[in-house]
């Protein structure tokens, strides 16, 4: 498994290495003290994780992010100072996986990245009927999604979404739930990955994302996909 | 760098020739709208065939007059400073005035544009400076004009216009001033905004990064073997860490009270069981209770209406308050932790109860101001920003935060917040 962190503090690289050596020898960690070389790193040594910190000198962790999903679906976990919602909001926005407010603990750091990893790898393939509802269509065995026909791409935490939804169609999911089993149960109060992902998969499955037809709020409680 | 500022500096230059841009484009443009405005006055009162014949001397005046300004100009640069070309507005204003009948000219109206235009460009006293002016231009002109002051009316006419002026010239100058203290309060308020923004930044940037390390660093000596051995060197490494945890939540507070006061703190409300969040905020207390001996009574009915909160938030002003009551309340004391429903008020209420050394009253409203820390100074109580905060974030909240207490008898901090209606739910982003 290789890391790469991405931070200008020499010292911060440091205790991240020391930390990944400590809690998982068998792990590589690389690292870069800027975007550019970052993106470099990236390209040549395919990374399985990057931990990318927001405040980088010229290119901020931002621009580097968008940069990097232009290219790559790597799993990204944004290290920052910046502890807002909106911060945090923004870089789950542009295709962070996970954001992580310094100061961290080393075990806090370590269990984001299994976790991260973890979601990363995909739920295992079902063998169970496709499921179908008005212009969706699910298929479990290949984990393949189609809106009127048309192959849709889902990033691995999207399907994961979508996954639990559709399996529990006609019935509201509670936001809790929901981000216990998608994100993990540690992640049961950041609302904002929910409201970000559900956006995004309104906007990939949904004729009008305004006014969404498949993907439901059900107001102050959570979510819920129309029955077949 | 340089030589690109400089390029950029004769660009400017080789815009500000005429046509130009700013006052003169400004003065153009007013003086052609003054054209018209002063046709169309003309038309008033007048037959049909008389238009054109009133209409065309007045166009062909004006039109010749920025002719010969625009000639002017080019020849002598020094009159297109603002007050000269004023001046030189007004002069000619009076000339048209007096070419057309005195104080029926339709010209008047350039009176009023070259005040306007003082208006923009100075101070009060200057705009009035220029509107007697004006008048004074405007009564010369009829008088100097045999058929101006040919009527019984005309002295009352000047009167009035003379007023006209005066009033014309006050009221945009003012109007323009409250507009540019507006502005500017405006400009010093971004600014200080950014100023706080960029602060933040770099005090978050300058403590949380080596917070990191020395947190990080820690916790991964803690779990090292080489500590079994030596129990000293354990207990030194638990003070840094309880020391850097003391750092951190200060670091953490200052921040959060900048934020606040800068109205930049928003709130991620989201559908909350308030007593599995209090059950929760008790457990991760139960070190720091324990060390007291206190006995704590958790009286949080299940089945409640949830409440549209941020949970963070929320958590850390029970969290405050809680840690308060069992830091301030002698060893073997009696803490409680209560919710209630609020119907008439859709609210659920938190509170948390001691039979500590209570609150003199002279204090229980200043505990909740910043940095206050209490008369008698303790070693645990921090720099006084716990309760402050917390009561910001209730009042974010649209709740609010009380104190009861009995001195010798214990307190009763109660914090109540609204269950929040659905709509404010928001769309999901």
């Amino acid at each position: 498994m290789k890391v790469l962190i991405v931070d200008e503090e020499p010292d911060v690289i440091k205790v991240v290495r020391a930390t990944f050596r400590a809690q998982e020898p068998g792990w590589e960690v690389l690292s870069a003290a800027g975007g550019e070389e970052a993106l470099d790193l990236i390209e040549q040594e395919q990374p399985n994780l990057v931990l990318l910190d927001v405040g980088l000198p010229g290119m901020d962790g931002f621009d580097v992010l968008k940069e990097i999903r232009l290219f790559s679906d790597v799993p990204v976990i944004m290290l920052t100072v910046r502890d807002d919602e909106v911060s945090k909001v923004s870089a789950l926005e542009l295709g962070a996986d996970d954001y992580v407010t310094k100061p961290f603990g080393a075990l806090e750091l370590v269990a984001r990245a299994r976790a991260v990893l973890r979601r990363a790898e995909g739920l295992p393939l079902t063998h169970e009927e496709p499921f179908v509802c008005g212009d969706i269509q699910v298929d479990f065995d290949t984990r393949q999604v189609r809106v009127r026909g048309q192959p849709v791409e889902l990033t691995n935490t999207e399907y994961r979404l979508l996954y639990h939804l559709v399996r529990n169609a006609g019935r509201p999911l509670s936001h809790e739930a929901l981000l216990a089993r998608v994100w993990g149960r540690e992640y049961t109060d950041e609302i904002n990955y929910l409201k970000v992902y559900i956006s995004r998969l309104r906007t990939k499955l949904e004729p009008d994302p305004q006014h969404p037809h498949y993907v439901r709020t059900e107001y102050g409680f959570g979510y819920s996909f129309r029955a077949p | 760098m340089n030589a690109s500022r400089s390029e950029t500096r004769t660009a400017r230059d080789v815009t500000a020739v005429w046509p130009g841009s700013g006052i003169d484009r400004v003065l153009l443009a007013l003086r052609w709208l003054t054209l018209a405005l002063a046709v169309g006055l003309s038309f008033i009162g007048r037959s049909t065939e008389g238009m054109f014949v009133a209409a065309l001397p007045l166009a062909a005046g004006v039109a010749a007059y920025n002719l010969v300004i625009l000639f002017v100009h080019r020849l002598l640069p020094w009159l297109r400073r603002p007050l000269n070309v004023m001046a030189l507005d007004g002069l000619a204003a009076t000339l048209a005035v007096y070419l057309n009948g005195g104080y029926h000219s339709a010209f008047f109206v350039l009176y009023i544009f070259v005040l306007i235009v003082a208006a923009f460009r100075f101070s009060v006293t200057s705009s009035l400076f220029m509107a007697n002016l004006s008048g004074f231009l405007y009564i010369a002109a009829c008088l100097l004009n045999p058929a101006g002051l040919n009527a019984p009316e005309a002295s009352y006419i000047l009167g009035t216009k003379l007023i006209l002026l005066l009033v014309i010239a006050l009221l945009s100058s003012l109007l323009l001033e409250q507009l540019r203290v507006e502005q500017q309060a405006t400009a010093r308020e971004r600014a200080l905004l950014e100023a706080q923004s960029s602060f933040i930044s770099a005090v978050s940037h300058e403590l949380r990064t080596p917070l990191t390390c020395i947190k990080t660093s820690i916790e991964l000596l803690q779990t090292s073997e080489l500590l079994d051995a030596d129990e000293n060197l354990r207990e030194l490494l638990q003070t840094i860490a309880d020391d850097t945890a003391r750092l951190e939540k200060l670091v953490t507070n200052l921040l959060q009270v900048i934020r606040l006061e800068a109205g930049q703190l928003e709130l991620t409300r989201q559908p909350t069981d308030l007593a599995v969040l209090l059950r929760r905020t008790a457990a991760s207390l139960e070190p720091l209770r324990m060390s007291k001996a206190h006995s704590l009574e958790l009286d949080l009915p299940e089945g409640l209406p949830r409440a549209w909160v941020d949970r963070e938030r929320i958590e850390q002003v029970t969290a405050n308050v809680l840690s308060n009551a069992i830091k301030f309340t002698p060893p073997g004391g009696h803490i409680q932790l209560v919710l209630r429903y609020v119907p008439h008020e859709q609210a659920l209420s938190v509170a948390v109860s001691d039979n500590g050394p209570g609150i003199a009253p002279d204090e229980r409203e200043r505990i909740f101001e910043k940095f206050y820390t209490g008369r008698k100074q303790r070693t645990s109580a921090g720099v006084g920003l716990g309760l402050y905060i917390a009561r910001q974030l209730i009042e974010l909240h649209g709740g609010r935060i009380t104190l009861e207490s009995t001195p010798g008898e214990g307190s009763t901090f109660t914090f109540i917040v609204p269950l929040g209606a659905e709509a404010d739910e928001g769309t999901d982003r």
